[in-house]
């Protein structure tokens, strides 16, 4: 009987001892997040593969591009104008940029299409200097909680570098149009 | 103590698991048994044309159901035989992440049809549109079908889809959503939109 108690405790301390470490080991969004290096507007952030120095941020109700295929965007909300330059480190890439707010995410926008520098392909140690679109509500840029603007060198921001600004937007001025100066490589 | 002792002594592990067989078989009379039971019809609701389903995956306005020659942010003319057919919809993102899954937001499950071509948006073309959360867009949706398999005026229903979804953290996937399975229908005409020059 004493040892059948016996192995019924052992195989429930097991169990409890299995849920504790189950429980405490990192997870892989622990195991796998990129490497973040924060920036503030005019700072330049080098990671592995991706180098970018955001200048400015605009707010506009309609966004527009007079290049190749001229495009104006509407939008229900309001567009962040990112203009920043960017450049791989190590060897060519699509870069991805992203948006978050309040458990929100938003992808920069693909429709400027190859008017926004995250459908340009960069060049390692050869700047392109463009503009990256979100397009949020406006509750977004209506409070004074800071949004996260996050910049990789790809999609896949496994174990890699992602540059990452803070900004408050809350305070800037809604522009009824800005037109957008395509990507400029070498600029 | 005792008693407890005695049984784990003298009764053996196949009892045991026997005993377990029987307490689960008991409980399931309870709910009428194991036997195969006719699942109850699901009487989905139908929705006014423009009417939202709101969902936690997409919100969803159906508008219009369309045949037409070149379908929107297209220039060129279905293959021969063949046309397009083009829903409209007023889509919101509930979910937390900016996605491009919209055609799961609807099915023409009465149709057959073969895998959809693309989605638009409609207030500047950008194929395979971004839906960002809590942004409406206007999108349309497009098969390319056999020319007469959808007639004009005929009655087409779309159905509304909800998929369910699958929390896991992995840092490339994320959480994704799966099983779209119908929850609202809207029953609309289709309508023919002349070609450019058609006379009629």
């Amino acid at each position: 009987m004493i040892r059948v108690l016996v192995r019924v405790v052992i195989a429930v301390a097991m169990l409890v001892l299995a849920s504790l470490i189950f429980t405490l080991a990192p997870n892989d969004e622990q195991t796998q997040a990129p490497v973040e290096i924060p920036i503030s507007i005019g700072e330049t952030g080098t990671g592995r593969n991706i180098e970018v120095t955001v200048h400015n941020i605009r707010l506009a109700e309609v966004v527009e591009a007079d290049g190749y295929t001229p495009w104006t965007g509407t939008t229900p909300g309001v567009w962040i104008v990112v203009d920043a330059t960017m450049s791989n480190v190590v060897n060519s890439t699509l870069p991805s940029g992203f948006l978050t707010f309040d458990g929100l995410t938003y992808f920069a926008s693909t429709r400027p299409d190859s008017e926004s520098l995250v459908g340009a392909r960069l060049t390692p140690g050869i700047p392109t200097t463009g503009t990256v679109l979100f397009e949020v509500p406006l509750d977004v840029i209506q409070t004074s909680e800071p949004v996260k603007i996050t910049f990789a060198a790809s999609s896949d921001l496994r174990l890699d570098s992602a540059i990452v600004l803070s900004e408050r937007l809350d305070e800037l001025e809604i522009e009824p149009a800005i037109l957008l100066e395509g990507p400029e490589t070498g600029g | 103590m005792g008693l407890v002792a005695r049984l784990l002594d003298t009764v053996s592990t196949r009892h045991w698991i026997l005993l377990a067989g029987a307490v689960l078989l008991a409980i399931t009379g309870l709910f009428g048994g194991l036997a195969t039971v006719e699942k109850e019809p699901v009487v989905l609701p139908v929705l006014p044309i423009g009417e939202e389903h709101v969902g936690a995956q997409f919100g969803v306005a159906v508008h219009s159901v369309e045949l037409m020659d070149v379908a929107p942010a297209y220039t060129f003319e279905a293959d021969e035989g063949n046309e397009y057919l083009v829903v409209s919809i007023t889509l919101t993102n509930n979910f937390v992440v900016s996605t491009t899954d919209i055609d799961e937001a609807i099915s023409l499950e009465g149709l057959k049809l073969p895998k959809i071509d693309r989605t638009v948006l409609l207030s500047d073309s950008t194929p395979l549109p971004q839906a960002h959360p809590g942004l409406p867009i206007d999108v349309a949706l497009v098969w390319q079908v056999p020319r007469g398999s959808v007639a004009d005026k005929e009655t087409v229903q779309v159905s509304i889809m909800e998929a369910s979804l699958q929390t896991e953290p992995d840092l490339l996937f994320g959480d994704y959503w799966y099983d779209p399975v119908p929850v609202a229908h809207v029953d609309l005409t289709a309508h023919r939109v002349p070609a450019v020059g058609d006379s009629e």
